[in-house]
């Protein structure tokens, strides 16, 4: 067993250690695969820690980062994410997750795009202003995951999910004049669906809280957004302040490399107060979104038995103005 | 590998070059009437396409997935040149009893060096400067490239290659194309043969073969048919080895035609063959896969195999009828004269059977035109393949691909000496709307609707071979006529030469303005015969179908001007023009007093740089039916005259009796305290009547109707309480009760003026007899939510409603070609833009895809769907966001993209 965690900590150092000179911003491949919605990051707590979360294990949410910190999450557990995404598309999520140790954890997962209405047009060169506005119509995007995480070891978790993905775009029409009638010529609807596979895991070294972890997600054989995620948190507070646990400050950072762009570098900073409340803050480098800071705030409540977590963000978006997210967890 | 080549060439025999053998080093291109060729600097008439027609109607075919363009609608490829001659000598004095030349490799193993030869020149000759395109002052890139000026010269142009062979004889060959209709689907061929020893590319060195006499040289002029290079791989029946082509040569008895007469006066048979043609045109295809009709012609069958756009579903691809003759031959080389027996043989050879010829056999075959050579019982002229009884043109072994050759001889030639042959070769068939047409009749006849029959398309496609006819017979009688008339043998009568054209998109119009050819005299006799300028217009393609959309001068009753505004134009459509000359007729010296055309060729602006109108942004979104109409006038320079701030919109509504107009309207004085220098004045909702009276509704606070009502047009004043801030509803007026002799209703405005004030509208319905003739109910929306302020300062100006930028088409899909921009696949459009805006693309994750700067003060512009690092996005959900400095904007739109990069690869879709 000893062996076999070695080698997975050498192949995931000799991954992180190589990928940044490997990854080359020239080589952006950005809209070269669909189903662009799984890339939205879900989660409030890892939002605002600027999505470097793949190193924190035991978050509900952590199947959407990297499926090996499911194993650490203690008990049954369900979260809801709302997140007010960009443009005014509101993206939706959850996990329910089940969590025996002798077992492992099995978790379902699923993620829903609203997107409100569009509106239909068509070239028409006998309208005056050359097109014609056919009125509204909606689209359909969803996810839905199964997964499973174990814990190899105290300190190592390997996870997996299985995820559906679905995507309605809604009536393709054509339009035609027959005669001087102008007429729906025939209606088909465009639907597409894949299949993806996420994996991951997470070592606890249990060095000043130093954790490291590796995610792989989306990988299918369509052209999705394949992501590779390499993350590393340290408690700083363990290193600067021993013994300082109830003013926790924890900094994590991840590398992202993507299908779709170079890389991207994430950081987040955690303090939690009596492990009870949290201020985070989170800045992300990318060479392709608008993206920057994020901030955020949570808390942990107990509430007859319950466990109930509530984690805000705030994210900036550049022109696209700002993200707020919103999650809402319960542990039993 | 050298091996397998010489049996392809063996195949090809005489006239081929592949691009294994040599480097081509120079293509000349003819592109001036509806026959277009182009060729090398050795003239094997090009691998791809050598002639085509009709010149520039061809369907996209990208081979790269740039837009390098194949013109798919050849006729015949790898024309060219071969003799032969007996006893030959080589440099080192081995004497060869047969040699045999060809401006490919031979075929003959012990004279294998004499194919190819060594370019001396190619040049294309113009007769005037060609006219200068400019599309939105940038500068086309000339359609005809050319390397000399010659005032003098009978056509358009000349594409003139002169080459040595390693027989010893330095060809010249010389095509004559025309621009105007009476010359346009025919080209003259004209050749010398000059016998100098002279076997590299330099003349003036001293010979390589110095003082030898040729004997017995024949000259031989070949082609590999290829009707219809889009039908023959459209139906399955890929070019290479399956092409299924039929040719037949007319003019065995040319001579008892004549009897004792001349080719304008015959005194002969007149049943005999009256013209000398070698003709090749497409057969049925009974050998391919698909055998369930006959594909004479080859009816397209299949939409999704082209890019855009497709041609209709039965629309003949292979229409076409080639042919090639003799129209002079030098009797010998001291003697000029035409030898009217010529050609001496006729023969074709089906290109795929491979065979292998010693030199004498080929000799005898292709120069003697001896039959029993090939175990054939025939002299001088092969009988067709169909006359031999063969009833399949893919037939592999005996027909496919039956190569023509036409040859002249025997001649004696010492050295120095020259020999002269004139050829034409000429293209005519069903045109590009009688093929769609006629081949949309057959296909609904096949889907079991009423059409035309097989037997009905057969017959309507070979009058193609009466339309070819007609154009040799044309041709050949000008040639003889010119001759008796002292006239250069292969001049026309021409037109005024095509002016420079200049084409500027302009908001839904496109402006066209061209230079002054009015003075320019006829080249034939030198006296201005200018009568008149024709425009003509294709949408989405430059290869589309043109029509004319205007003309001066001539009969027209339209004065002779150089410029014109088409208004008869859509926003965001590509569109391609050219403008023609026309003469009076009085200097055709052929047919007197019929016009003669300038080439549509000349000027018509290039495939890739179309002139796309557009609507300026005011436009776009000051009309009447934007959303949230609302207004707000707010000076703050008081004093002076007030300002005036809203919408009309133009209508033309008959008036009755019963005609009323309904409307909603809320006054509102706003923020400023009334002060002698704020001063509300009104909000009206007015008419023009019979476009000079207007009809004015006003609603005032502090307004006294009595002094303000200083113009005799007022119909009605409503004293209506602004300060209340309420909407009046359900308001009405009955029109001639308040006007008595309106009779139509001509615009509408919707506004108000002043200093300080707002207005809302909403409702307005103009009823008669007929029922509603106009109605706006601006969306039902609540205007006070979201208002869009017309505001009015010392400079007026009106703000774009950015919530009216929309993106067209929405969904985009690839396939949907009717509702997309046909002719540009891929492209997008944002409409209702400001004039200058920054448009920023994202996917749905947030990722940036596209900046583009908006800064032509249009209010459109469009997107191919290109990321910044120039590949084209997937299916997806798209973000825009649109910021200018009358604010921000985001939306979203669709691309779905089913085309595989295969298909995008080889032009479909793109």
């Amino acid at each position: 067993m000893e062996k076999y965690k070695y080698l997975l900590f050498f192949t995931w150092y000799a991954l992180f250690v190589t990928t940044p000179t490997a990854g080359n911003s020239s080589m952006k491949k950005i809209a070269q695969s669909k189903m662009q919605f799984i890339k939205i990051s879900p989660s409030a707590r890892a939002a605002a820690l600027g999505d470097a979360f793949t190193s924190y294990a035991g978050d509900l949410n952590a199947i959407f980062y990297n499926p090996a910190g499911m194993a650490f999450v203690e008990g049954t557990g369900v979260v809801f994410n709302n997140n007010s995404w960009i443009a005014e598309i509101s993206h939706l999520s959850g996990v329910f997750c089940y969590n025996k140790d002798a077992l492992g954890t099995f978790t379902f997962s699923f993620i829903s795009m609203d997107y409100g209405e569009f509106e239909r047009t068509i070239v028409d060169e006998h309208a005056w202003v050359g097109y014609q506005n056919l009125g509204a119509f909606s689209i359909m995007e969803y996810a839905l995951g199964l997964g499973y995480a174990r814990k190899i070891t105290n300190r190592l978790s390997l996870g997996g999910q299985l995820k559906y993905l679905y995507q309605n775009l809604g009536d393709i029409q054509s339009f035609a004049y027959i005669g001087t009638e102008f007429e729906e010529h025939k209606t088909s609807t465009f639907k597409d669906n894949a299949l993806a596979f996420d994996f991951g895991t997470y070592y606890d070294t249990e060095i000043k809280g130093i954790t490291i972890s590796m995610a792989m997600q989306n990988f299918a054989n369509q052209p999705l957004p394949l992501i590779f995620r390499y993350g590393m948190s340290v408690k700083l507070h363990e290193v600067f302040f021993p013994g300082a646990e109830n003013n926790a400050l924890r900094l994590s950072g991840d590398i992202l490399q993507s299908k779709d762009y170079g890389d991207g570098y994430q950081f987040g900073l955690e303090y939690a107060l009596y492990e009870q409340y949290f201020l985070r803050t989170g800045y992300k480098i990318t060479s392709a979104t608008e993206e920057d800071f994020s901030f955020g705030a949570g808390t942990n409540l107990m509430l007859k038995g319950l466990k109930i977590q509530i984690d805000y963000s705030y994210s900036k978006f550049g022109v696209l103005k700002d993200i707020n997210r919103l999650s809402f967890g319960i542990r039993f | 590998m050298k091996k397998r080549y010489s049996i392809i060439s063996l195949v090809i025999m005489f006239a081929i070059v592949t691009p294994g053998f040599c480097q081509i080093a120079e293509v000349g291109k003819l592109e001036i009437g509806e026959l277009w060729h182009s060729d090398e600097d050795i003239p094997s008439g090009g691998w791809q396409v050598g002639y085509q027609w009709p010149g520039n109607v061809v369907r996209v075919k990208t081979t790269s997935g740039l837009n390098e363009t194949i013109l798919a609608n050849g006729c015949a490829r790898m024309g060219g040149l071969s003799c032969g001659t007996t006893n030959w000598k080589n440099r080192v004095g081995s004497v060869f009893p047969y040699a045999v030349y060809s401006v490919s490799e031979s075929v003959i193993e012990h004279t294998g060096n004499l194919a190819g030869g060594s370019p001396i020149h190619l040049k294309i000759v113009m007769r005037r400067e060609p006219p200068v395109v400019t599309v939105n002052g940038v500068k086309d890139v000339p359609r005809h490239p050319y390397t000399d000026i010659d005032p003098n010269l009978p056509s358009d142009a000349m594409m003139s290659i002169r080459w040595a062979s390693k027989i010893g004889i330095t060809f010249q060959q010389d095509y004559y194309a025309y621009a105007a209709k009476n010359g346009d689907s025919y080209m003259i061929l004209d050749f010398h043969a000059l016998n100098n020893g002279n076997t590299d590319n330099n003349e003036n060195d001293a010979p390589e073969l110095k003082d030898q006499v040729l004997t017995d040289v024949y000259f031989n002029f070949g082609i590999q048919p290829h009707i219809g290079f889009q039908g023959s791989e459209q139906n399955g029946a890929v070019w290479e080895g399956r092409t299924d082509d039929w040719v037949e040569y007319y003019g065995e008895n040319y001579l008892d035609f004549l009897g004792s007469g001349t080719p304008l006066n015959p005194a002969g048979d007149p049943n005999a063959d009256s013209l000398r043609v070698f003709m090749a045109w497409d057969g049925d295809n009974n050998l391919d896969s698909y055998t369930e009709h006959d594909d004479t012609g080859d009816p397209n069958r299949n939409t999704t195999n082209w890019a855009e756009p497709y041609p209709t579903l039965g629309t003949f691809l292979s229409p076409q009828y080639w042919g090639m003759g003799i129209l002079h031959a030098d009797t010998d080389v001291n003697d000029e004269t035409n030898d009217l027996s010529q050609p001496v043989t006729t023969v074709w050879h089906p290109a795929l059977k491979a065979e292998s010829w010693t030199a004498d056999i080929g000799y005898k075959l292709f120069f003697e035109g001896d039959g029993s050579v090939i175990g054939e019982n025939w002299q001088r002229h092969r009988p067709s393949p169909q006359e031999m009884g063969f009833t399949e043109p893919n037939d592999p072994v005996n027909v496919c691909r039956p190569n023509p050759y036409v040859t002249i001889g025997p001649y004696e030639m010492p050295f120095n000496s020259e020999i002269h042959w004139t050829m034409l070769v000429a293209v005519n068939g069903l045109s590009p709307e009688k093929c769609e047409e006629y081949g949309k009749q057959w296909w609904e006849a096949k889907q079991g609707g009423d059409g035309i029959t097989d037997m009905e398309k057969n017959a309507l496609l070979a009058t193609g071979r009466d339309s070819l006819m007609k154009v040799f017979s044309t041709a050949t009688k000008r040639y003889f006529r010119n001759i008796e008339n002292g006239r250069h043998p292969f001049d026309t009568p021409d037109a005024p030469p095509a002016p420079d054209l200049n084409v500027t998109a302009g908001p839904k119009s496109v402006f066209l303005s061209w230079s002054d050819v009015t003075e320019e005299p006829d080249p034939d006799t030198g006296v201005k015969d200018f009568a008149g300028y024709r425009i003509y217009r294709a949408r989405d393609l430059n290869y589309g179908r043109y029509e004319m959309i205007w003309e001066c001068g001539g009969n027209s009753g339209v004065p002779v001007a150089h410029s014109f505004v088409d208004t008869l134009v859509q926003r965001g459509f590509g569109y391609f023009y050219y403008v023609t000359s026309y003469d009076n007729g009085s200097q055709n010296w052929e047919t007197p007093g019929e016009s003669v055309e300038s080439g549509k060729y000349l000027n018509m602006m290039q495939r890739n740089s179309p002139v796309i109108p557009f609507l300026p942004p005011e436009n776009a979104v000051v009309e009447l039916n934007v959303e949230n109409l609302a207004f707000k006038v707010r000076r703050s320079n008081s004093g002076g005259s007030f300002d005036t701030v809203g919408v009309s919109h133009h209508l033309d509504i008959p008036v009755d009796d019963n005609t009323t107009v309904a409307y909603d309207i809320k006054p509102v004085y706003s923020s400023i305290p009334i002060a002698d220098n704020h001063y509300p004045i009104y909000v009206e909702l007015s008419l023009v009547l019979d476009d000079t009276a207007t009809a004015n509704l006003r609603y005032a606070y502090n307004y006294s109707g009595g002094t303000n009502k200083t113009t005799a047009d007022f119909i009605q004043i409503v004293q209506g309480d602004a300060a209340k801030n309420e909407w009046l509803f359900d308001e009405s007026f009955n029109v001639r009760n308040n006007f008595p002799t309106a009779t139509r209703i001509t615009n509408i405005f919707i506004g108000g003026a002043g200093w300080d004030y707002e207005g809302f509208a909403d409702n307005i319905v103009i009823e008669n007899d007929n029922g509603i003739q106009f109605s706006d109910n601006f969306n039902d929306g609540d205007f006070s939510s979201n208002p869009q302020w017309i505001e009015i300062n010392d400079n007026p100006v009106q703000i774009p409603n950015l919530n009216k930028i929309i993106v067209v088409p929405n969904p985009y899909y690839d396939r949907a070609v009717l509702n997309n921009y046909s002719a540009e696949p891929n492209k997008i459009m944002f409409f209702n833009l400001p004039g200058q805006c920054t448009i920023r693309i994202f996917t749905v994750a947030g990722d940036l895809v596209k900046t583009i700067h908006h800064t032509n003060g249009t209010s459109e512009e469009p997107w191919n769907q290109v990321t910044e690092s120039n590949q084209l996005v997937f299916t997806g959900v798209y973000i825009y966001h649109v910021q200018s400095k009358y604010g921000e904007k985001t939306g979203k739109f669709i691309i779905i993209r089913t085309s595989t990069q295969e298909e995008r690869d080889l032009g479909f879709f793109r």
